[in-house]
């Protein structure tokens, strides 16, 4: 499309990656890439390794509930970044965070699951900095990332057709996972605008939810005419409802000093 | 057990002449309209493509009809049209429909099960029977297309205008009345003959123009306004490179049996589009360079709103139209899309490629008519 469409544009480089018919073609992809840049064979493999590994570093980071890909990279840049912590830990972290926060009505840490495309969900130009947003609003975001994309795909077996999209298995599994698990307090879709596997994943998704649990969802839709306003409002009246839901559950309070404490909100 | 099929063009010949050879019960539901849009634009998704909200319109007023069992063509991927069948499902039985989908594809789980739907819809696996039964449905389908071919080429030439229409019209009305792709195919045969017949101005030269894009746009009438029909009254003879015939052998029978299939488009899209990527993209930008290299005037690319395969394409139209020095219209079709505004652009397009034509003709006599 770039080559087409833009005029005087240097030298792309566009090996196709035939992923699906082999895993394997991974490596032949980079290697045909690499040649490019170097002729040594043994050179290129040992750049795919690296590049291998640090990926599945970053995977496993990832899965312990990470989501601050620019964190990741200053880790790395200044060698503070230790290790993995092991689930246990990671378990031990989420509670010291929740105790630490959860002083008060509004210090309540909710729990939402974020789904939608990882070039979505992790740039935070591209969804205007949704991650930032809701963690200061005191949620805990979660993503299909935590977990391994083989885990998730065990899950989708249950559909009657099997999904040959890639994300739509992971979405899908990630969605089944939740409905399992029932601890999530919230669901919000991060859909592109025009995105054709988004918009039957989303329906499918949404469908699954709704017939089967009473989790809140809500699909936010972006496209280059988005207002920051308006996705503020949406995900401020998504969150403060999920709140308020949850109150009135644990019948703490009365809807009149909810409404009042939403005007104390930061 | 009461068939029912989603509406595409003139598919819905071939499918009933399949299915009265294999005796099945079935009902086809009425003809692609507004409500049908309307009822499909309510329940499907709001991106999802125009032909899923089309079929699921189809669908509910054949269920209001009595049919219970939906015939369901499937695929894998990346085009969204392998999960319709799925989606389809999802959407009428959250709609408290009892009626269910069967997916004609091979399945996951392998040939077995496939037998095993083939075996409910009709009753046999008979394979002579049922093999036999295909091949005249092919028949049916590449005779039916080959009308539409032979009415797209009479309808700028003829004398007393509306004649093709008539005798089109009578023939759609006349495929109820017959049964089973003998009685089909004679009555596609008289309506040939009377094609034929029709009174034409031979010397009459028209600009040809040719339709690509997505394939049920492309094909249904209703779906892309009567396209062909619009462009013939203009006096233009339009030529479509996607048909229900060549999807069926192309992409259903030579993929069964593992024959080579056709690839010329794919060798003229080469410069522009090495790999498939799904729907028709490659279809599109191989059959452009093909209809500029034989000479036509322009050529229409038509699909609905997200269609993913299809806007790849038309960001490569532009290298197409700088090569081959040839004009290019994109039409986008959505249930918003309205007739005038269309009618407009189709008008204004054929204006251009009029002038384009007369200019190479004229040379240097600067004079053009309607200035």
């Amino acid at each position: 499309m770039i080559r087409n469409t833009v005029s005087g544009l240097p030298e792309i480089i566009d090996t196709e990656v035939k992923m699906y018919k082999d895993e394997r073609n991974s490596f032949y992809s980079a290697y045909e890439t690499g040649k490019i840049f170097c002729s040594s064979k043994s050179k290129i493999s040992c750049a795919y390794k690296n590049a291998l590994s640090e990926y599945r570093k970053f995977r496993s980071w990832q899965k312990n509930g990470n989501l601050d890909v620019e964190l990741y990279q200053t880790g790395i840049a200044g060698e503070k970044f230790q290790g993995f912590s092991t689930t246990g830990e990671q378990d031990k972290k989420l509670k010291k965070n929740s105790e630490k926060q959860d002083c008060g009505l509004m210090g309540q840490n909710l729990r939402i699951a974020l789904i939608g495309h990882v070039y979505n969900v992790y740039d935070s130009f591209v969804n205007m900095d949704l991650l930032k947003k809701l963690k200061n609003m005191g949620v805990q975001v979660e993503t299909p990332e935590m977990y391994s994309r083989g885990e998730l795909a065990k899950n989708t077996r249950v559909l009657r057709k099997r999904l040959f999209w890639n994300f739509g298995t992971t979405a899908m599994g990630y969605t089944l996972e939740l409905l399992r698990r029932r601890d999530i307090d919230g669901i919000i879709y991060l859909m592109a605008f025009g995105c054709g596997i988004d918009s039957f994943i989303c329906d499918l998704a949404e469908r699954k939810i709704r017939n089967n649990s009473n989790i809140p969802f809500i699909v936010l839709t972006i496209d280059e005419h988005t207002g920051e306003a308006g996705l503020n409002t949406r995900l401020e009246a998504f969150v403060d409802m999920i709140r308020y839901k949850k109150a009135k559950g644990d019948g703490k309070i009365s809807i009149a000093s909810y409404a009042g404490a939403i005007q104390n909100y930061p | 057990m009461k068939v029912t099929f989603p509406h595409m063009g003139n598919t819905y010949i071939c499918v009933k002449a399949l299915l009265d050879d294999l005796n099945v019960d079935y009902i086809i539901p009425p003809y692609n309209n507004k409500k049908a849009l309307e009822i499909g634009t309510r329940h499907a998704p709001e991106l999802a493509c125009l032909p899923l909200k089309i079929n699921i319109g189809n669908f509910m007023e054949a269920y209001e009809k009595g049919a219970d069992t939906i015939l369901m063509a499937g695929g894998r991927g990346p085009c969204r049209f392998g999960y319709y069948g799925e989606m389809h499902n999802e959407i009428l039985r959250d709609l408290g429909l009892d009626i269910e989908v069967i997916n004609l594809e091979v399945p996951n789980s392998g040939y077995r099960e496939f037998l095993k739907r083939v075996r409910r819809i009709t009753g046999t696996v008979n394979i002579y029977k049922i093999s036999k039964a295909i091949l005249n449905a092919t028949r049916v389908s590449v005779e039916a297309d080959n009308l539409e071919k032979l009415c797209c080429r009479v309808r700028p030439r003829e004398i007393k205008k509306g004649e093709v229409d008539r005798i089109f019209k009578d023939f759609m009305n006349g495929i109820g009345r017959v049964k089973g792709s003998k009685q089909i195919l004679k009555h596609i045969g008289d309506t040939r003959r009377k094609l034929l017949n029709v009174r034409i101005d031979e010397k009459y030269e028209p600009l040809r123009v040719g339709i690509v894009g997505e394939i049920f746009t492309s094909i249904d009438w209703y779906a892309n306004f009567n396209l062909e029909k619009k462009l013939g009254e203009m006096g233009v003879e339009a030529d479509r490179a996607i048909t229900t015939s060549g999807f069926i052998i192309e992409h259903m029978i030579k993929n069964v049996l593992h024959i080579p299939k056709d690839l010329r488009y794919a060798k003229a899209a080469e410069p522009f589009l090495r790999t498939a990527i799904g729907g028709h993209a490659q279809e599109t930008i191989g059959n452009m360079v093909l209809y500029a290299e034989n000479g036509y005037d322009g050529v229409i690319q038509i699909y609905p709103l997200t269609c993913m395969p299809e806007i790849v394409a038309e960001s490569i139209i532009p290298a197409v139209q700088k090569k081959y020095n040839i004009p290019v219209l994109t039409l986008i079709i959505d249930e918003m899309t309205g007739e005038s505004g269309y009618q407009t652009r189709l008008e204004a397009f054929v204006d251009l490629l009029n002038r384009r034509k007369e200019l190479s003709k004229a040379e240097k006599r600067w004079a053009f008519s309607g200035n």
